[in-house]
């Protein structure tokens, strides 16, 4: 009875989290992508809202319709973005932290501008979830994992899978590491630190760009102001809680959404705890991700603390440190 | 000066000042902007004769949100152009968007009143944010909507929705099979209780076993957290889904879950095509401001000692709602306004057993203002 309430709560969390977390799925994917080449981009909650806002010009504004235009449009505005951020921390070695911050905050103010008379507008141009039809019985277990749409399942598997793969398993991966750990022995060797680097910080911003898209066009479909609120700065944690390992990101997005849902899920179903009235529970619940994020930055960190540094989890060397070769 | 609440640069235009102080505020390196500012101020007042009537003034709004946001702030904006257009050349109308609840907002307000205006009306409650402003500017009047504090020139307005509520509930309480209704709320407070509240009782005088569930999401604005509410009760299994949202992504989820809803500030049918019930009809914010304008400019405005409260019919109802639905709601709300219904009779209890209402009592729309406790059948809010 109990395993059964346990199973129940378990499920309907996780069915939950897995379409609430996808964005910062992506969006942890995309600065792991530019993070294992050296560059750290803070920027990411800018990117979100870059990526959506156009995203729903495309719907709105130019009458796509087309999810799939309409997210590539919105990854192409963020990649643009992007390659801004890249050309000043890169070719001009600007701090990595202050031109990150800087497109954070423009990023932010940049969309809220350009989605000034399109807050609230429904969207219809949407992903529809994949139906598998009368083959699965509709029970717990299958709608929590299964009738997500397309993007959910590229997030959570298609992209870590293709990442793990090429990080680790080609020599062209071997190459991006050794350029985020020791790019002056990449250069040596002829990778191209400066053009590798700002490729991957372009991608990874298209990345994190459809996280954006993916927001307004299926998991909320419509604009509003400040869309990101603070997923962009969870993917930058969820990045080091996966001691920038693509599986790892998973587990984190997951973990990050289940205490997102965790808020919402609670006072739908009644859950409470007995010390608080229900009524109360609502600003303890939103304030538990935040909690969670940090102590599951401080699992890692504290690990190199006890002196039990795995190798795998640590940042890579060269992060946020300019390359140049005259200087090396 | 005399105020006590002098905020840095920002010197009440209304503050009774000597030209001693001016000469201090002079000394001081502030004097000009000070003086600069109460003159201009003055300029607005030149038109004003003996019996306190102007010839035109200004009026300006304060906003939450943005007011395309396809609901409640929306409305206000839509109640803003009514009475500029109605007052012509004799109201300039303006309006500040996006103002939250920090220091920003007094500092905003007090800009407004530096800038003139004669009246200010805000469309959600700023409490203290707003009334440090108005306590120092008694020349010019204050309209703050769903407020508790009352003075010579600021009082509090709002509209009488419990009713509406309860005639969505009769609604609800035909349409919904299982008579599970979810509500997204926004914070506990008298406006969330009068919703929950007239929908269940509206629901039980269709169907005795009808309840409200209710998800508080701690923002009036955030489609992000209303879709997670909205989908937590969709998934839970409720057959109606109404809320206080300032935008209509729960609609959308609805419509897709094959579940009726409904919306609070205005007609949004597009976003629920064959799911939509009915709405709460703010059409009277156009009239309210357009009195309140007429008044300044008459010179007749004077503060109020209880909230005014605007009416609130129901809308229009969806193309799929049956023809007997609609009637039974109309029946309804015909019979709360002649007073043959209330929406509060007794005996009720709260949803924690305590008896709240012996049989026989009823509550009024002003008491109904200040209600804080959700009845017995709601769940998801206690009471304060």
């Amino acid at each position: 009875m109990i395993l059964a309430i346990i199973e129940n709560a378990f499920l309907s969390l996780i069915g939950s989290a897995i379409p609430a977390s996808a964005v910062v799925m992506l969006a942890a994917t995309g600065a792991m992508l530019g993070e294992r080449v050296g560059v750290l981009n803070l920027g990411q909650e800018g990117l979100i809202g870059i990526g959506a806002v156009f995203s729903v010009i495309a719907v709105l504004s130019w009458g796509v319709e087309s999810p799939w235009v309409a997210m590539l449009i919105g990854m192409i505005a963020a990649a643009v973005a992007g390659l801004i951020f890249a050309l000043c921390v890169v070719s001009f070695r600007a701090s990595q932290v202050l031109v990150g911050l800087a497109l954070a905050l423009g990023g932010i103010g940049l969309s809220n501008q350009l989605g000034v008379n399109r807050n609230g507008t429904p969207i219809q141009t949407l992903f529809r979830e994949i139906n598998p039809g009368g083959v699965l019985d509709d029970n717990d277990l299958v709608s929590a994992f299964l009738f997500h749409d397309p993007v959910v399942y590229i997030a959570y598997i298609g992209l870590p899978v293709v990442l793990w793969f090429v990080l680790f398993r080609t020599r062209h991966g071997m190459n991006m590491r050794a350029v985020g750990e020791n790019p002056a022995a990449a250069d040596a060797v002829g990778v191209s630190v400066t053009g590798w680097r700002i490729f991957y910080s372009v991608l990874g911003a298209a990345l994190t760009g459809a996280g954006g898209a993916y927001m307004v066009l299926s998991f909320t479909p419509t604009w509003s102001p400040d869309i990101a609120r603070g997923r962009g700065w969870v993917a930058l944690a969820v990045v080091i809680f996966a001691g920038w390992r693509p599986g790892w990101a998973v587990a984190g997005a997951l973990l990050y959404g289940s205490m997102i849902s965790l808020d919402t899920t609670a006072q739908a179903r009644g859950w409470g705890l007995p010390f608080m009235g229900a009524s109360d529970l609502s600003f303890f619940l939103s304030m538990l991700p935040y909690v969670v994020t940090l102590v599951a930055i401080l699992i890692p960190a504290g690990a190199v603390k006890l002196g039990r540094r795995v190798r795998s989890t640590a940042a890579p060397a060269a992060l946020a440190i300019p390359y140049s070769r005259e200087e090396r | 000066m005399t105020s006590k609440k002098n905020r840095g640069l920002f010197l009440p235009a209304s503050e009774t000042f000597s030209r001693r102080d001016a000469l201090k505020m002079g000394a001081l390196g502030i004097g000009g902007l000070a003086v600069g500012g109460s003159l201009l101020a003055a300029c607005g007042d030149d038109e004003e004769d003996a019996s306190g009537a102007k010839e035109s003034i200004k009026a300006a709004w304060v906003y939450i949100g943005p007011p395309d946001d396809n609901g409640w702030t929306q409305e206000h904006d839509r109640g803003r152009l009514a009475a500029d257009a109605a007052l012509g050349d004799r109201l300039t109308t303006s309006f500040v968007p996006n103002i939250g609840f920090d220091a920003g907002t007094t500092e905003t307000f007090q800009q407004l009143v530096d800038d003139g205006n004669d009246i200010i009306f805000a469309n959600t409650e700023y409490a203290g944010l707003l009334t440090e402003v108005s306590d120092n500017a008694p020349d010019t009047k204050f309209c703050e909507i769903n407020g508790h504090y009352y003075s010579d020139n600021l009082f509090p307005f709002y509209l009488a929705h419990e009713k509406t509520a309860y005639q969505l509930g009769v609604a609800a309480g035909h349409l919904a099979g299982n008579g599970r209704i979810g509500y997204i709320g926004a914070f506990p407070t008298a406006t969330a209780f009068n919703d929950v509240n007239g929908l269940l009782l509206g629901a039980r005088s269709v169907n005795p076993d009808a309840t409200v569930e209710t998800v508080l999401v701690s923002t009036f604005f955030d489609p992000q957290k209303a879709a997670q509410a909205a989908n937590a009760l969709l998934d839970s299994g409720v057959d109606f889904l109404f809320g206080v949202m300032d935008e209509p992504t729960f609609l959308q989820l609805s419509e897709e879950a094959g579940v009726w809803t409904g919306y609070w500030n205005l007609d949004f049918r597009t976003a629920a095509p064959t799911k939509y019930v009915s709405h709460f009809d703010l059409s009277e914010f156009g009239p309210f401001y357009t009195e309140q304008c007429q008044r300044v400019l008459d010179g007749t405005w004077v503060s109020q000692d209880e909230v005014w409260l605007l009416d609130t019919p129901i809308g229009d109802f969806g193309p799929n709602v049956p023809q007997d639905v609609q009637d039974a709601v109309h029946d309804a709300g015909a019979k709360l306004d002649s007073g043959e219904l209330h929406v509060y009779a007794g005996p009720l209890s709260d949803n924690e057993g305590n008896e709240r209402l012996a049989a026989g009592e009823t509550l009024d729309s002003l008491e109904a203002y200040a209600i804080d406790w959700p009845v017995d059948g709601v769940t998801g809010i206690s009471p304060v």
